[in-house]
């Protein structure tokens, strides 16, 4: 109302509301002081006194309709109400308790994933670095390179001198701080095994200021090292878990020593827990040291600080208060216009460029596209709210079951002249009761999966901030509610006359039309979810399998040495030095061959030669495929028979112009021909994996004795390997135990060098498998989950269905027919609903399908018709199940029983 | 022929508590008896109208009540005017004597 302030309204309000008694006695005492006053005015006048007080009371008129309307005038009316209404919801609840159960269970599961899903999601795009508190004015300076890969965007590092020039705006920055990492060896020195793979990162003096991280234990790094004063700097603050896995989160850990690369460096920090420096995705088992310990412990000359080609540093900074991020960028661009004029590498100004953004835990990485980040940040939230919305159909399935079911109710509340008003209040009210329940065990499934979350994500600081939960909560649960109103509205808008004649068969043909099209709905949209599902695991299992299975895998050992590749060449000195120990390697006992091999990865990008096309075989687009280096003796090693053409020769090895290619690529590019001979194009990116290629042999990929017979491993060899300090040995027998000899033969040989891992290739094999399995296990579970909730929906529509024909299943069971007629009748409308949502379904599942092919550029796996086959079979199996049970114990009740039911 | 009441018009009953808890704040059963005389027996409002009316406007804020002690020592629920109320019974004049001026210029054309 105009004039009044919202506050008093408010007051006003909340008195009505919780003053309720005292307002009503209030009330009694003020009317009953009205009669006695005007009984003793009429005394006055002369009157009797029986007289005078019915003549008042005549008077004042009916009191208790009077007070009905001063109940009304006050607003207590609506509460009163509402109190009503909730408890008609709590005692409707209590008579069907399986089906509320049901649905708040369902709703819980909806809410929950979704809440904590978003949760991980936000905090992964929009949350800081593990570790670290959000702060904004911790910026990451980001280098961007658009040379080294023609049409692609990647991130790029800086050099020091770049660091320099970033460091002297002091006009934008406070402090901006470097940081560089590297591979090295931590030797925690306390037992034979105390060797483990990890990182450093070598870090600027006001590192950890400028990131805002304490370490938890120790004072941190010295924040003043003298130039050329290596003995201060070697020093370390530790990870969090580099303290719980090798020292026992031993509390007198400060002072103790630990080998980082055989260097000797004190512990003087560790650092909170999560915290693994400013990239994302980094290693966990990681130690900090200052930059002047770098030239020490990686062994690299200390001129790789001086030159713009050396980049290796990333760059974090503080804004000075006031600054924005926009007003940072012409300076930052500048700088890097300049690098790239400095650099020796011919790169043109519009190559490198130089951007400012918000240290967060996902802007590692340039983005890719022309997309701003914000685009991808849109995108990736948009999939719980997707999510989301599959559960609220469900609830609505389940919701409007109910509504129907109860539409006799409602139309009879309505014909006894409820406003159509109240009655919707009445089912709304219902439906936020079971919102806030569904919520509240809802909250629980949360804290399980951000537990969860918590312990098997290590790149990710959920944010329990409270307002995204507050937010996201109330999201689910309002959306809860308002899927919940939609049957409500509908219940209440049929005609009275028609839902009361109830069974005529314009009602009964209505509502089943409205029942059918759910349970169609419900098929069609599950089958394709499952489908998906099922599809990228079909997909992961053939990763799975593609993973080279090596019949002597035992007896392979797989050797690495940190060489460091990144910071200056490879020279010869130590290439002799590795060729040096590849020969003492080959003197071990029970040793049979030692070829080295590559640290990094190498693809080709492979296509048919346009003139040695072979008529008949489509060998499709260019595919990339990794090239695995095959000097000499690496085909026995490897247990490959080379079946067509030969091994490289020192010919090929010369012009780098050969390959050998598996048998499973040869049949795909060329099919039965015979491969030798015929070229491919190669579009990669360097010297060596760029040009024509002539295939000059075929190795058989699928030896006996390998599990999978298929024969579709696509592998292709290239003659010539860079020394990188990876070896493969083969050995007589089992590998495992040759492996001390190999270790003190490196020590012997090469003192200097760190040896990274030594393992069998049976037990790399089996670690990539597993955490293929673990993704498996992840799909296949959250696959179980979408399944449950669909059946439960189903279920609940179906079961709803057949219960509202209870009277005439009573009335065929009366007349003589036979119980098992009619369970038929119902199996075989709730197939053939079934199949028309298979139908639907099958179609969107092939757009799916599709879909999902073309945005990873590949055909659908193999089985995925198949798959097809089985989804439908159990969704169908599912439905018939549904539809089974109820109608079997509708069938089995006493037709009496069903008659008065009505 | 005339009655000796006249029946209230549709919204003057608001008007006419506003204006008289103006003038002087009271309890339910002298407003009856004010409104009475004050229009000199013509109007007749009784309590099954005007306590509806007092309730529904202490609930818009217009009017306020407290319990207080009468000459004759007992309690009874006093009204009066608000802020807002005041504001409001202001507008609502100015409306209404409007709306009269207009209705009795019509009445006078012959």
């Amino acid at each position: 109302m105009p004039g009044t302030p919202l506050l008093t309204r408010c007051r006003l309000w909340l008195r009505s509301l919780l003053f309720r008694r005292r307002l009503e006695r209030e009330m009694q005492q003020e009317m009953t002081a009205h009669l006695t006053r005007a009984t003793e005015r009429l005394l006055a006048g002369g009157m009797r006194a029986e007289d005078a007080k019915r003549a008042a009371r005549l008077e004042f008129g009916p009191l208790g309709a009077i007070q009905e309307d001063a109940r009304d005038a006050r607003g207590a009316r609506g509460i009163e109400s509402i109190v009503a209404d909730l408890r008609f919801g709590f005692r409707h609840f209590r008579r069907k308790p399986l089906s509320t159960l049901t649905m708040i269970v369902v709703l819980a599961l909806g809410i929950g994933f979704n809440t904590a899903l978003f949760l991980l999601v936000y905090s992964f795009v929009n949350g800081p670095l593990p570790g670290m508190a959000r702060d904004s004015s911790a910026v990451r300076i980001r280098g961007i390179d658009r040379h080294t890969w023609p049409g692609h965007v990647i991130g790029r590092e800086f050099s020091y001198p770049e660091y320099l020039e970033y460091a002297a705006q002091e006009n934008l920055f406070t402090a901006v701080a470097a940081w560089s990492s590297a591979d090295v060896v931590l030797d925690v020195g306390r037992t034979e095994e105390s060797l483990h793979s990890g990182a450093a990162t070598y870090v600027t003096p006001n590192y950890f200021q400028v990131l805002g991280v304490r370490p938890i234990m120790g004072a941190g790094l010295p924040t003043a090292v003298p130039a050329g004063d290596t003995a201060t700097a070697l020093a370390a603050v530790i990870s969090h878990v580099v303290w719980e896995r090798y020292f026992d989160r031993a509390p007198d850990v400060l002072g103790r020593t630990l080998k980082v690369n055989d260097v000797p460096v004190t512990i003087v920090g560790v650092a909170p827990r999560r915290f693994a420096g400013a990239r994302t995705g980094g290693s966990q088992v990681r130690v900090w040291l200052p930059l002047n310990a770098r030239p020490v412990v990686q062994r690299v000359a200390a001129t790789t600080l001086t030159g713009y080609d050396a980049a290796s540093f990333g760059l974090v900074a503080r804004l000075r208060p006031g600054i924005q991020v926009s007003e940072t960028l012409p300076t930052v661009e500048a700088i890097a216009a300049r690098a790239a004029e400095q650099s020796t590498r011919g790169l043109g100004r519009h190559d490198l460029s130089t951007d400012v953004v918000e240290l967060l835990a996902s802007n590692y990485f340039p983005p890719s596209g022309e997309a701003p980040d914000g685009v991808g940040r849109v995108a990736s939230l948009s999939i719980p709210v997707f999510i989301l919305l599959i559960t609220c159909t469900n609830v609505t399935t389940l919701l409007a079951g109910l509504a129907v079911a109860r539409r006799r109710e409602m139309a009879l509340r309505l014909a006894l002249g409820a406003p159509r008003r109240r009655i919707i209040r009445q089912l709304v009210t219902e439906s936020v009761q079971l919102a806030l329940a569904a919520g509240a065990l809802g909250l629980f499934v949360i804290w399980l999966l951000l537990r969860l979350f918590d312990t098997s994500i290590p790149d990710v600081e959920i944010q329990l901030d409270w307002r995204g939960l507050v937010f996201t909560f109330g999201i689910a649960v309002a959306t809860g509610i308002v899927f919940g109103l939609s049957p409500a509205l509908h219940a209440t808008r049929l005609a009275l006359s028609e839902v009361l004649k109830d069974t005529t068969g314009a009602v009964v043909a209505l509502r089943s039309r409205l029942q059918a099209g759910l349970v169609v709905a419900q098929i069609a949209f599950t089958q394709p979810a499952l489908l998906g599902m099922g599809a990228l695991i079909l997909e992961m299992r053939a990763d799975l399998r593609r993973l080279p299975s090596q019949v002597f895998a035992d007896r392979i050992l797989d050797v690495r040495f940190n060489t460091n590749p990144r910071y200056g060449s490879i020279d010869q000195n130590r290439e002799e030095g590795l060729r040096r120990l590849q020969t003492r390697f080959a003197a071990v006992p029970g040793v049979v061959a030692v070829v080295p091999q590559e640290n990094g990865e190498d693809y080709l990008e492979l296509a048919v030669h346009p003139s040695d096309r072979v008529t008949g075989v489509e060998s499709g687009p260019a595919v990339m495929i990794r090239a695995h280096a095959a000097p000499t003796g690496y085909f026995p090693l490897m247990g490959l028979p080379v079946v067509r053409g030969r091994d490289f020769n020192a010919a090929d090895k010369a012009d780098n112009s050969g390959v050998v290619i598996s048998a499973g690529l040869a049949r795909r590019l060329w099919g039965p021909a015979d491969p030798i001979g015929r070229r491919v194009i190669s579009s990669g990116r360097s010297q060596r994996n760029a040009g024509m290629f002539v295939v000059v042999g075929v190795v058989d990929d699928s030896p006996a004795g390998q599990v999978d017979g298929s024969g579709d491993v696509q592998r292709v060899f290239v003659p010539n390997v860079r020394v990188t300090g990876h070896f493969l040995i083969r050995t007589q027998g089992p590998a495992e135990p040759v492996l001390p000899a190999i270790r003190s033969a490196a020590n012997a040989e090469a003192p200097d060098l760190p040896l990274v891992s030594a393992t069998t290739l049976a037990a790399i094999e089996a670690s990539e498998r597993s955490s293929i399995v673990n993704v498996i296990t992840a799909i296949g579970s959250s696959g179980a989950l979408a399944l449950f909730l669909s059946s439960i929906g189903l279920y609940a529509v179906v079961a709803f269905a057949v219960g509202q024909r209870v009277r005439e299943i009573g009335i065929r069971t009366a007349l003589g027919a036979d119980r098992r007629r009619v369970v038929w009748m119902f199996l075989f409308r709730g197939l053939r609903l079934s199949l028309v949502g298979l139908f639907l379904g099958l179609t969107i599942s092939v757009i799916v399908v599709r879909l999902m092919a073309v945005s990873r550029g590949q055909d659908p796996p193999a089985g995925t018709v198949g798959l097809a086959a089985v989804v439908a079979c159990v969704v169908i199996g599912v439905a018939m199940l549904a539809t089974w049970i109820p109608a079997r114990r509708a069938a089995h009740i006493d037709p009496l029983q069903a008659l008065r039911s009505e | 022929m005339p009655s000796a009441t006249t029946p209230l018009l549709q919204g003057t009953l608001d008007l006419i508590v506003l204006q008289l808890l103006h003038a002087n704040p009271t309890n339910g059963y002298d407003l009856t008896l004010r409104i009475q005389a004050t229009s000199r027996d013509v109007l007749n409002v009784n309590a099954g109208s005007l306590y509806p009316a007092l309730y529904r406007l202490e609930q818009r804020g217009l009017i306020r009540a407290t319990w207080d002690e009468t000459d004759n020592g007992r309690r009874a629920k006093v009204y009066s005017l608000t802020r807002s109320g005041r504001r409001h019974l202001a507008d609502q004049r100015e409306g209404w004597e409007r709306f009269s001026g207009a209705l009795s210029a019509i009445l006078r054309v012959t």
